[in-house]
């Protein structure tokens, strides 16, 4: 166990809680407190442990899914829009600079 | 911004955020075409509004926000084509959808796991038509805190609403979201076969 809170500082809480604070939670929108009040019901309930995790593996995956290749025709356009604004002569944004 | 940063600290902006703001544009305007044009437009809007950049720390929710705007007022109307998320959460209150209590099956123990096997077998495609497939109101909240990783406070600035309505609407939006990755599992042919789909062949 990574938590350093000593295990008798934190207060019990019941499945029903875990999972009303489930999103925020893994959203790190909780504070402190009740990140180690989570941590350590989930170190111990199985039920809650399993929900939590799939519910943490889906959202990486939703993130995974993010898609920003860049055509090469919106870097052109972005890089004749800029130069259009007086940014001179430039690179395409999102193009490989190295 | 001002004085002589401005050039460069504007092409810092863009040059950060264009893949982001691409991939969110496509997933709005699902057409890969008008999603370039919302990106361009967005830059040029930007440019035109840099003075209202106060904090340089606040330049991404900025940016959104003035793209996020652009398509709700803009791009938004010349959609003729109604939106495709009545299929998904009409007016049953099917919000609360959860792929877990639908997949889970406690009297499987640890080496049993259907809910893993169902994320293991979502291909990116199928995530990005579940997100296409979500209301403009959902889709925004999903992408800026599930895609893009915004805080509740930076979404909240991005669409002009309060922090509690973008946490009632990822809810609401996550239940969809999980609702239309069901679906399209079921149409595919690779839900796994939980109790509830032996009952309903």
């Amino acid at each position: 166990m990574t938590d350093t809170k000593r295990t008798d500082d934190i207060r019990e809480i019941d499945c029903d809680e875990v999972m009303r604070q489930l999103f925020d939670f893994l959203d790190g929108e909780v504070d402190e407190t009740a990140e180690h009040e989570i941590h350590h019901h989930i170190d111990e309930c199985r039920s809650c442990f399993s929900r939590v995790e799939f519910e943490r593996v889906l959202k990486e995956r939703i993130r995974a899914s993010k898609d920003e290749d860049l055509p090469e025709s919106l870097q052109n356009r972005v890089a004749d829009l800029m130069k259009n604004m007086g940014f001179g002569n430039i690179e395409a944004p999102g193009k490989d600079k190295s | 911004m001002a004085g002589n940063s401005n050039h460069a600290g504007f092409e810092e902006i863009v040059t950060a955020e264009m893949g982001s703001l691409y991939g969110t544009a496509l997933r709005l305007t699902r057409n890969p075409s008008e999603a370039e044009d919302l990106v361009a437009e967005t830059i040029a809007k930007a440019w035109g509004a840099r003075d209202s950049l106060t904090d340089r720390a606040k330049a991404r929710p900025w940016l959104f926000r003035i793209m996020t705007n652009h398509y709700i007022s803009d791009y938004r109307k010349r959609r003729a084509a109604p939106e495709i998320e009545a299929q998904i959460c009409g007016d049953d209150g099917e919000e609360d959808f959860s792929l877990f209590e639908r997949l889970h099956q406690p009297f499987l123990l640890w080496w049993g796991n259907p809910e893993q096997e169902f994320v293991n077998k979502l291909l990116r495609e199928d995530i990005s038509a579940a997100i296409e497939a979500l209301s403009d109101e959902f889709r925004l909240v999903v992408m800026l805190v599930d895609v893009e990783g915004f805080s509740y406070q930076d979404a909240a600035d991005t669409l002009d609403i309060p922090v509690g309505t973008v946490r009632s609407r990822l809810k609401r939006a996550r239940g969809c979201l999980q609702k239309a990755l069901w679906r399209q599992a079921s149409e595919m042919g690779v839900r796994p076969q939980t109790k509830e789909v032996i009952t309903e062949q």
